[in-house]
């Protein structure tokens, strides 16, 4: 790396959250003051705020920014294969797409490696991106509003990594091993069977990851049902033996609740933890099993006599697809997380609008009806794009599991075929 | 030694499993550890090891001991080439 702009850009961008850490301080600090100060209701905000917006700019400019890694002679496609390949080979997890390579360097944090023909040569370029993980606690940390101006630290900390890694990782990588296109036939066939079961592995891996998630989301489903229903019942019960002799003892009313919330509950949880809970696991054993594999091819160790090939492990791993992808398009956070952080910004910040705007009524109506409005356009912009998204992901799983099934079928047959004109 | 005619359409996973065992021992393998790794009975190896043969995907050596053992071709090399980049290409989400 000739020139280090990921660390200059780190070095921008956290004074410039350090900037916005202050004029938050300053802008709560005004509002704390609002009762001694001149200044309108609304102003008090634009202050409070403007911080927060300020963060929010630090870290959308900390995601779009990218990085110059190297600069090579061999054309983007194939340096980004070969990439792939000797990544796989150290067993991180790399998706291939039409932005170029996703590799996932810690649970919450992943880097983007695209590249481009510039003047004749090959430019390879870097970018943090957040995992699924990330973007979830990205999610709960603007629910909370305050919190989010931590999101841009975050940030700042994936561009670190996302450089540490390009640097001390990829970079050598890039420059220093053999092309693909060198090895011999026995090296080739090895390099197929690692991408094949590092593919399956990563697969595998983000459908046990989406499964648990789901599962996660229905045990706290569940428990926030739980609550309610106990309170409901609760009150429910204590007002309906009003003036009865119970009345005064509440450990009747609290025992009633109880069973009333475990007959509506428990069921729900019991199935989560057979039905949901059992296929993540199932998930998890696969990619432990692929890991295995994948551990074993590359680091060349022996085979067992008495072990399934690899070529059929991927076999039954290429039956496994559908149902993998099935369950983490499911999971919308694992395949979209952008959309979905969007989504969530979106109906939080109708919700906190709407609020704001019931709270301001009887004091400034005018500033009500604006947070009203704006209220009501987060909220219909948000359900456009669930929508939308929604649309192309039912189209996205039709078209996937349609041609599953064919373009397994063809590649068999392709196969036999093979075997029986030799 | 069975009639390797007999063998009209062989099992994919049969082959793959002798082809990927051949291709992963450095040295020519002896008959019956082949057997074991290819997970079929001695006479279904048999009638695989001729059809193999037959098509030259392997071939047989000649030890001093007197064994015979068997190693892969370079059609047989290529051809378990093939099988895996299909396979690898269903995976990848690339139409065959």
């Amino acid at each position: 790396m000739k020139r280090d702009n990921a660390r200059n850009a780190v070095v921008i961008l956290s004074v410039a959250w350090l900037a916005m850490v202050v004029l938050f301080i300053y802008g709560m600090y005004s509002m704390v003051q609002q009762s001694e100060s001149a200044d309108p209701l609304l102003l008090q905000a634009v202050k409070m705020y403007s911080a927060l917006l300020g963060g929010v700019i630090i870290f959308v400019l900390s995601l779009l920014l990218d990085y110059e890694l190297a600069t090579v002679d061999m054309d983007p496609k194939t340096t980004l294969t070969d990439l792939a390949h000797r990544l796989r080979v150290l067993r991180y997890r790399v998706k291939e797409d039409r932005n170029g390579l996703k590799v996932r360097i810690t649970t919450s944090t992943a880097v983007r490696i695209r590249a481009t023909t510039v003047g004749g040569r090959t430019v390879v370029r870097f970018k943090p991106e957040h995992s699924a993980s990330g973007w979830a606690a990205l999610i709960i940390l603007a629910f909370t509003v305050y919190l989010s101006l931590l999101a841009p630290a975050i940030a700042i900390a994936a561009i670190w990594k996302a450089r540490s890694f390009a640097q001390r990782i990829a970079l050598p990588q890039i420059v220093e091993a053999k092309p693909a296109s060198e090895e011999s036939a026995a090296e080739n066939i090895r390099s197929t069977l690692i991408d094949g079961l590092s593919e399956g592995y990563r697969l595998a891996s983000e459908a046990y990851e989406a499964q648990y998630s789901n599962y996660q989301d229905g045990i706290l489903a569940t428990i926030t049902s739980a609550i309610i229903v106990w309170l409901f019942s609760f009150t429910a019960f204590v007002a309906l033996i009003k003036g009865q002799p119970l009345y005064s003892d509440w450990h009747a009313s609290l025992i009633v609740s109880v069973i009333v919330t475990a007959i509506f509950c428990v069921p729900p949880a019991l199935y989560l933890r057979r039905k949901v809970r059992t296929r993540a696991y199932e998930f998890k054993s696969w990619s432990n099993r692929l890991l295995a594999r994948l551990t074993q091819e590359t680091s060349s160790a022996p085979p067992k006599d008495a072990e399934q090939s690899v070529f059929e492990v991927l076999d039954d791993v290429s039956k496994q697809i559908p149902t993998w992808m099935k369950v983490m398009r499911k999971a919308g956070m694992f395949t979209d997380p952008l959309t979905w952080l969007v989504i969530f910004m979106l109906a939080y910040a109708a919700f906190y609008m709407i609020l704001i705007g019931i709270a301001w009524s009887p004091t400034d109506a005018i500033a009500g009806i604006v947070f009203f409005l704006g209220g009501g356009a987060m909220a219909l912009l948000s359900y456009l794009v669930y929508t939308r998204w929604r649309a192309n992901q039912l189209e996205e799983e039709s078209e996937v599991t349609n041609s599953w099934d064919t373009r397994l079928r063809k590649a068999k047959e392709r196969m036999q075929n093979h075997l029986e004109e030799l | 030694m069975p009639d390797p005619r007999r063998m009209d359409r062989p099992d994919l996973y049969v082959v793959a499993r002798i082809l990927e065992r051949l291709w992963r021992e450095e040295n020519p393998m002896v008959k019956t550890r082949l057997q074991v790794a290819a997970r079929v009975n001695y006479d279904v190896f048999s009638k695989y090891l001729s059809w193999m043969i037959d098509k030259g995907l392997v071939s047989l050596e000649n030890t001093p001991g007197g064994h015979e053992k068997v190693v892969i071709t370079t059609k047989g090399m290529e051809s378990y080439k093939k099988l895996v980049q299909w396979i690898n290409e269903v995976i990848h989400a690339k139409t065959p």
